[in-house]
């Protein structure tokens, strides 16, 4: 397949287009994605194609030089975008498009996010004439109207200057991402890529329910995890005492944002976690990233007690995907500002998914309340799971209490809409969510996550040495694209019983981080210290010099969390 | 990520690359070492302020302005280095080396530094040591040096000044 671009001096034997994309209930023009297709196969980018960017590791000569930053950008836009889902060179549109074409009979599919049904016609255009197409984009779901908004934590598209706003604004009402973090990342050491002019508050560009925010992946390292914050006001970074995550995440919580891990917390990660969960400065968990879920560090987190969100994001472009194709959606009070879209995500009003939409209430809580309940009794518990069975197929609902499934739905031939309803018996404090399972329809095979697990296996940690097996389908080479979704849970306090952190479950949790914690320790030591500075593919820029100078600080952290576990783990 | 050593490395081969040339066109001591001191004032005179913008980046809130100056002083060199060999040939009534060739010759020496400090992965605010800022300053102001010589000797009519 190729893609061939349309210029506005094509030949004079070129027909005219002329599209509108509108939404079918406002019927006002909304910005998509759309893939055009000629007849013989190729795929057609106009060029009143909205432009796009990214920025994956570009050389950062911004770093010396910030100006190089609006240069590369601006270098660096594109009109079309590889779509991997089903192979095609797509375009974004701002809702209305003129391009001459050449004659020949051409297919349409236009897609705006997750909750409008895809859009889907075909046309002729005749050598001098004009062809206008009207489409309407009809919703399936509409959660913005009852307080959700999508939201991406993971885009790394720069905006080192403000006369890209408009653009990526457009470009995110194009996949309805209404929050769309923009991370600039960091490595070891003050360097930066995917620069972004400001940050939180100051950063802030809207347009109608679309915000744009500055936001950091960094501190970022292969020992103990990639980090994200959101919201702070500035860029936070600490060179000499890079690998001190609490540093940063004490810094992001004064200035108001919310610290989280990217990458399902997974690896170094896990270590991070470990290390520094015990000072509550992690308010979220990426559980839906690089195409497919996983849960096991975000559970084992909630089993302690921590109270952490799950949210999602794409990793756009530094993963082969689309912004927002794994997004979280947020249950904010009020109008969407970002003071209270930060406000939800600490509290834990969110859901992770790539399609379904998920429900979820255990009496009059919703999704991130606590239920306070006198004295243990059954509860009742409902989930409800709405997809477009066009694009997903999902197998199975189920409600998670404290890790295990305890009751499940499997799907038989509902269309798109299914719930469950159940009384659950609790008899001590609990958290309780709801996910969702299937499989993506008509979508090419997912790739192979078998170079993350290669990464993941090198670092050595004793814990990852069941990885594939723990990854189960995911790992599965050529396996059909995973349909996913997840709650955050609804935290059961039964007033008598111990709390979460104190409950057998938490024991086992703490016994395998203090594992994790040995592991880490005798990784620092001496003997491997140079394997760890040397790690191949890491690209943080981690060196020796910075692990020697960060090593005493980050084993006393490593000796403190050892201490509050052994209490978990041996209570008084 | 590239090592310490490698700059005073990159500016060995230059410094060589530039006495080679010199040897080739049998100059004289006079007129190398003449052009040698005019080329390390213009070197002094980029990296100074450079140096200096970025020290003051280090400690602005937003040293995006200050970054870019420095960055301009650095840019700069090449013009900088063509203009003085010019003045002091004339001045010396020296027969003119290649403007062309220095340009050329310092706008590769720049871009070389530019490309390594990039690749060293340290920012305004990295955590320089005073050995790493010794070694890098020093290896920097020889290879615009050497650079800017060895643009200036490429011009033919340097070996005439040489015979005359």
């Amino acid at each position: 397949m190729v893609a061939w671009g349309v210029s506005g001096c094509a030949g004079e034997t070129d027909g005219l287009f002329r599209l509108t994309i509108v939404d079918h209930d406002t019927s006002e023009v909304v910005a998509a994605r759309v893939t055009l297709t000629h007849s013989s196969g190729a795929f057609v980018i106009p060029a009143e194609a909205l432009p796009v960017f990214g920025d994956c590791g570009q050389i950062p000569f911004h770093n010396w030089a910030p100006v190089a930053a609006t240069l590369q950008t601006y270098w660096g836009k594109n009109r079309s975008v590889r779509n991997p889902f089903r192979g095609s060179e797509d375009f974004y549109s701002s809702g209305t498009l003129t391009a001459k074409l050449r004659p020949g009979r051409y297919r349409i599919q236009v897609q705006k996010g997750l909750e409008y049904r895809e859009a889907e016609d075909e046309f002729v255009i005749s050598a001098g004439a004009e062809h206008r197409l009207r489409v309407a984009l009809r919703r399936w779901s509409n959660l913005p109207a009852h307080g959700w908004y999508s939201s991406d934590d993971h885009l790394h598209i720069p905006r080192p200057h403000p006369r890209f706003d408009p653009a990526i604004a457009t470009w995110m009402q194009a996949e309805d991402i209404h929050v769309a973090n923009l991370l600039q990342m960091g490595l070891a050491r003050d360097v930066h890529i995917t620069p972004q002019r400001a940050f939180g508050p100051r950063s802030l560009y809207q347009a109608g329910r679309t915000l744009l925010v500055g936001g950091q992946e960094n501190p970022r390292t292969h020992v103990l995890g990639h980090s994200i914050i959101l919201g702070a006001k500035s860029w936070i970074d600490f060179p000499q005492a890079y690998l001190v995550y609490e540093r940063a995440w004490r810094e992001a919580q004064r200035q108001g944002a919310v610290a989280g891990y990217a990458h399902f917390a997974m690896a170094g990660a896990h270590d991070g976690l470990a290390v520094w969960a015990p000072e509550h400065l992690i308010d979220f968990i990426e559980v839906l990233n690089l195409g497919f879920p996983y849960y096991k560090t975000w559970y084992e987190a909630l089993d302690l007690g921590m109270r952490v969100a799950p949210t999602a994001g794409t990793d756009y472009p530094c993963v082969a995907t689309l912004p927002g194709r794994e997004r979280f959606y947020v249950k904010v009070d009020g109008a969407l500002t970002l003071e209270n879209w930060l406000d939800a995500v600490r509290r834990g009003r969110t859901f992770v998914t790539n399609g379904p939409v998920l429900e979820l209430s255990a009496e009059e809580a919703g999704i991130g309340d606590e239920l306070v309940l006198a004295s243990p009794r059954v509860v009742k518990v409902r989930a409800r799971v709405r997809f477009d069975p066009t694009r997903d197929r999902v197998e199975r609902l189920e409600i998670v209490r404290g890790g295990e499934v305890i009751a499940t739905h499997a799907a038989s031939g509902e269309n798109g809409d299914f719930a469950i309803e159940v009384s659950v018996p609790v008899s001590m404090s609990t958290w309780l969510a709801a996910r969702a399972s299937g499989q993506k329809v008509g979508e090419r095979p997912a790739d192979s996550i078998e170079p993350l697990i290669e990464y993941v296996l090198r670092l050595n940690r004793r814990a990852d040495r069941s990885l594939r097996e723990e990854l189960g389908e995911a790992a599965t080479p050529e396996r059909p694209r995973p349909s996913a979704a997840h709650t955050a849970p609804i935290y059961l306090r039964v007033e008598g019983t111990p709390p979460i952190a104190e409950q057998p479950r938490a024991r086992e949790v703490a016994r395998s981080w203090l594992e994790l914690l040995g592991d880490l320790a005798a990784r620092l030591g001496d003997e491997r210290l140079a394997g760890l500075a040397g790690f191949p593919g890491s690209g943080d820029g981690v060196t020796l010099e910075d692990l020697r100078a960060n090593r005493t600080e980050l084993l006393q952290a490593i000796q403190k969390a050892r201490a509050h576990y052994q209490g978990r783990v041996e209570p008084p | 990520m590239v090592p310490l050593w490698s700059l005073p490395m990159l500016a060995a081969l230059f410094v060589g690359c530039a006495a080679g040339l010199a040897a080739l066109r049998r100059l004289g001591t006079n007129r190398a070492l003449g052009d040698v001191a005019v080329a390390i004032r213009a070197a002094v005179i980029s990296i100074a302020p450079g140096v200096s913008l970025y020290a003051a980046a280090a400690w602005s809130s937003d040293g995006a302005v200050w970054r870019n100056a420095g960055a301009l002083c650095f840019v700069a060199f090449p013009l900088l280095s063509a203009i003085a060999l010019s003045l002091a040939a004339q001045k010396r009534g020296w027969r003119r080396g290649s403007v062309v060739g220095t340009l050329l010759g310092s706008g590769l020496a720049v871009a070389v530094v530019a490309t390594w400090v990039t690749l060293y992965l340290k920012g305004v605010r990295g955590g320089w040591t005073s050995i790493e800022m010794l070694v890098s300053l020093a290896s920097v102001c020889v290879t615009f040096t050497a650079s800017a010589c060895l643009g200036w000797w490429s011009g033919r009519t340097v070996r005439q000044t040489n015979d005359r």
